[in-house]
């Protein structure tokens, strides 16, 4: 075990699979010779592997995706890199119209290995265009797996199976879990995609998350033992394919559900899990679900009204105290 | 900084405070030791002094919110300072008696329509619109595993839902009865739904604190006064008036002038009715029911035993219409023919007060210091002890104590 930030441990990952395939390239914005992309990512693998295998590109989203695509139908292994996950509208066509439906459209003809990775959500005060968490777009489109990583020990695991996954992956990341450390097993391990981890086990909440709310539900599961309140916490770690197994166990055991993510309210990932819930454990429910989520406004710029956007420790902890 | 102004334990048994009146509003300067709020604890009422300088940033609770002790019930600080999120638990929020269980159809137990609707307000908590218990889906689900009836449980849970630990803890108040296998069962009886009706309300009932006074009454007068209309009341109506009949009476007569004992408790007022009707007792095959006398006080002996002759033969064949069975204000329930020389009842809820009856029976007393054979009759009046105190319900048995025993005083 090595203490590791997530963006090393992800590093790692990617490391580990072009060493094992030499199929696997990177491509993106800046994430070569000397920069290593905006977040630091790929720092350094452009040194190792070449030029030829990690990629800069123009800044054109949508050429990025549509040539990983192309890559990928040929037999590479390509991971591109969008800088920010706002800018994937720009590529929208190749992401939902092409990668996604290819397999299905062409009989099964032809698959697209290709991973995307790309990074949401607030925090950094850089305003609407750069903030935003849009997941639900993604989980909402066939065709599509969608990986959300929140701690470094799953990171490394889960960008390896994406990349040995067959099918596209949105790989998603977050800005403010980039930093995270956590113990990352030395040796060599894959985390299959569907499985959720329980992160924390109690008796009275269960709370379901993603990202940096993960890291904000554990540390008010802590503050709320101290008020007699035990709250599971579960990381679904990737929501196509989801576990659904993992969380329907947790709410027939706690009876309560709180929902929390950092996306706009309406029609986030939490309404789809809240509808599931109610569709498969209706009979164990003792409380209404409760969503945390942010306003359904762009991302503000100012940081007062950001850190109010954000869903904070406190609005957690009340939607449990609310229900309990 | 702000200070949290508290519900102050203003006596050893006080568990909570009744916000009577603010004396302060929001907004207002205050010096630490200004009377701030005036408060109703336990048995007294008592003025709250503020805890520090400032100004009232926030009040917390309305007149008539009972909060613990040491809840917060105000802010006070400098003006804009941010006002904590901490907020009272305050009792009356959720429902703290038993729902009224909707009656069932044969059900002989339930205050007139209107009534009902005046009383709802007790329930709204637990209740939803159309009389609904408001329960979790987790909660009705355990209730059902565990053979619980909602209507028995109070709710705890946010806004009054009832949720499963809820459930859990009713059934466990409740005996557990099991058979065990060394003892053979002959026949096994399910409750008929008036048995249930009647088991549920007996076990609401019996939650509330009940006390009983008791009396002998001599109905010496009251036997010739019986003697006397029936050679009449024979002949014209081919009935025979009963001692209950003129005890009816002579109840509907008192209770014109005891209000509360003709009343019901919803939440924290009391209805009193315009009406006197009596419920009156009767026992069938199924169990006990009660039906009703309507305006008992406006009608004459004669007129009550007939009514109440042809509704208990209707009663006994299932045949009565619920209107006639409900919306009695008080009951009389009578085991003189059964030989009981006295017992204590249960009252009939949501009803204030019960009278119960035992046989007459000749007995050697002494009247005017001469022991003489009279025709003695116990009676005894349970109230709701969270309504009625001792006194009065004294006051009420000795006003039905002259009444029976002067009987051809009362208004035939």
């Amino acid at each position: 075990m090595t203490d590791m930030v997530y963006r090393e441990a992800l590093k790692a990952g990617i490391r580990e699979e072009m060493l094992r395939d030499e199929r696997v390239f990177l491509l993106g914005e800046d994430i070569g010779l000397n920069w290593g992309g905006a977040f630091k990512v790929t720092k350094g693998l452009a040194e190792e592997f070449g030029v030829e295998r990690v990629r800069d590109t123009p800044i054109s989203e949508n050429t990025i995706v549509g040539a990983a695509v192309g890559a990928s139908i040929t037999g590479m292994i390509p991971v591109a890199e969008i800088m920010f996950g706002d800018l994937i509208t720009l590529a929208m066509d190749q992401v939902c119209n092409q990668a996604a439906k290819m397999r299905y459209m062409f009989g099964g003809q032809t698959s697209v290995p290709l991973v995307l990775r790309t990074v949401f959500g607030g925090g950094k005060n850089i305003a609407s265009h750069h903030s935003q968490s849009l997941e639900a777009w993604f989980m909402h489109t066939p065709g599509l797996k969608v990986a959300v990583p929140a701690f470094a020990s799953d990171v490394k695991g889960l960008i390896k199976t994406a990349i040995r996954d067959p099918d596209p992956v949105l790989f998603a990341e977050h800005k403010l879990v980039y930093d995270k450390k956590e113990e990352v097993p030395d040796e060599e391990y894959l985390i299959p995609f569907g499985e959720a981890k329980v992160r924390r086990e109690g008796a009275d909440v269960t709370i379901w998350g993603t990202f940096i709310m993960l890291h904000k539900a554990l540390e008010v599961a802590e503050e709320l033992q101290k008020e007699g309140i035990s709250v599971e916490v579960i990381d679904p770690r990737t929501l196509v394919p989801l576990d659904k197994k993992t969380l329907i166990e947790s709410v027939k055991k706690t009876g309560r559900l709180v929902l929390v993510t950092e996306e706009t309210k309406t029609g986030a990932t939490t309404a789809e899990i809240a509808a599931i819930v109610q569709e498969e454990a209706f009979d164990w429910l003792d409380a209404p679900i409760k969503r945390v989520n942010a306003p359904d406004t762009p991302v503000p710029f100012s940081p007062p009204l950001e850190n109010y956007f954000i869903p904070d420790n406190k609005r957690i902890a009340q939607a449990v105290r609310d229900i309990v | 900084m702000v200070t949290t102004m508290i519900m102050q334990r203003m006596s050893v048994a006080m568990e909570y405070g009744v916000i009577l009146k603010w004396l302060k509003k929001e907004g207002d300067k205050v010096k630490k030791g200004d009377l701030v709020v005036e408060i109703f604890g336990e048995k007294n009422e008592f003025e709250l002094e503020a805890p520090d300088d400032g100004i009232i940033l926030k009040i917390l609770c309305d007149v008539n919110d009972e909060i613990p002790i040491s809840e917060p019930i105000a802010y006070i600080g400098k003006e804009g300072d941010a006002i904590p999120e901490a907020r009272p638990k305050k009792l009356n929020a959720a429902s703290v008696a038993p729902p009224t269980p909707k009656a069932a159809p044969v059900a002989s137990v339930q205050t007139s329509t209107v009534v009902t609707s005046q009383a709802s307000p007790q329930n709204t908590e637990t209740r939803l619109p159309g009389g609904k218990i408001k329960a979790s889906p987790r909660a009705k689900k355990k209730a059902k595993e565990l053979g619980v009836d909602l209507s028995f449980v109070i709710g705890t849970g946010p806004e009054g839902r009832i949720v499963e630990k809820d459930v859990t803890a009713t059934k466990e108040s409740t005996p557990q009865v099991t058979i065990s296998d060394d003892r053979k069962v002959r026949q096994v009886e399910t409750m008929t739904p008036l048995r249930r009706t009647i088991a549920r309300r007996m076990t609401q009932s019996a939650l509330n604190p009940h006390i009983t006074m008791i009396t002998e009454i001599d109905m010496t007068e009251a036997v010739a006064l019986r003697k006397e209309i029936n050679l009449k009341v024979e002949k014209v109506h081919g009935i025979r008036v009963s001692f209950n009949d003129i005890i009816v009476k002579a109840v509907a007569d008192t209770l014109e002038l005891f209000p509360k004992f003709n009343a019901t408790l919803a939440g924290n007022d009391l209805h009193m009715f315009d009406e006197v009707n009596i419920g009156v007792a009767m026992a069938t095959d199924d169990g006990l029911i009660v039906v009703t006398i309507r305006d008992a006080n406006k009608k004459s002996i004669t007129e009550i035993a007939v009514e109440t002759k042809e509704k208990g033969k209707l009663a006994k064949m299932n045949k009565l219409a619920p209107e006639e069975l409900t919306g009695s204000t008080f009951t009389i329930s009578n085991l003189g023919p059964f030989k009981v020389d006295l017992f204590i009842p249960v009252i009939n809820p949501p009803e204030t007060a019960i009278l119960a009856l035992g046989q007459i029976k000749k007995k050697p007393v002494v009247v005017d210091d001469v022991i003489a054979i009279r025709s003695m009759m116990m009676a005894s009046c349970a109230v709701d002890h969270r309504v009625l105190d001792g006194a009065p319900a004294g006051q009420f048995l000795a006003a039905l104590k002259e009444t029976l025993e002067n009987p051809f005083m009362m208004k035939m």
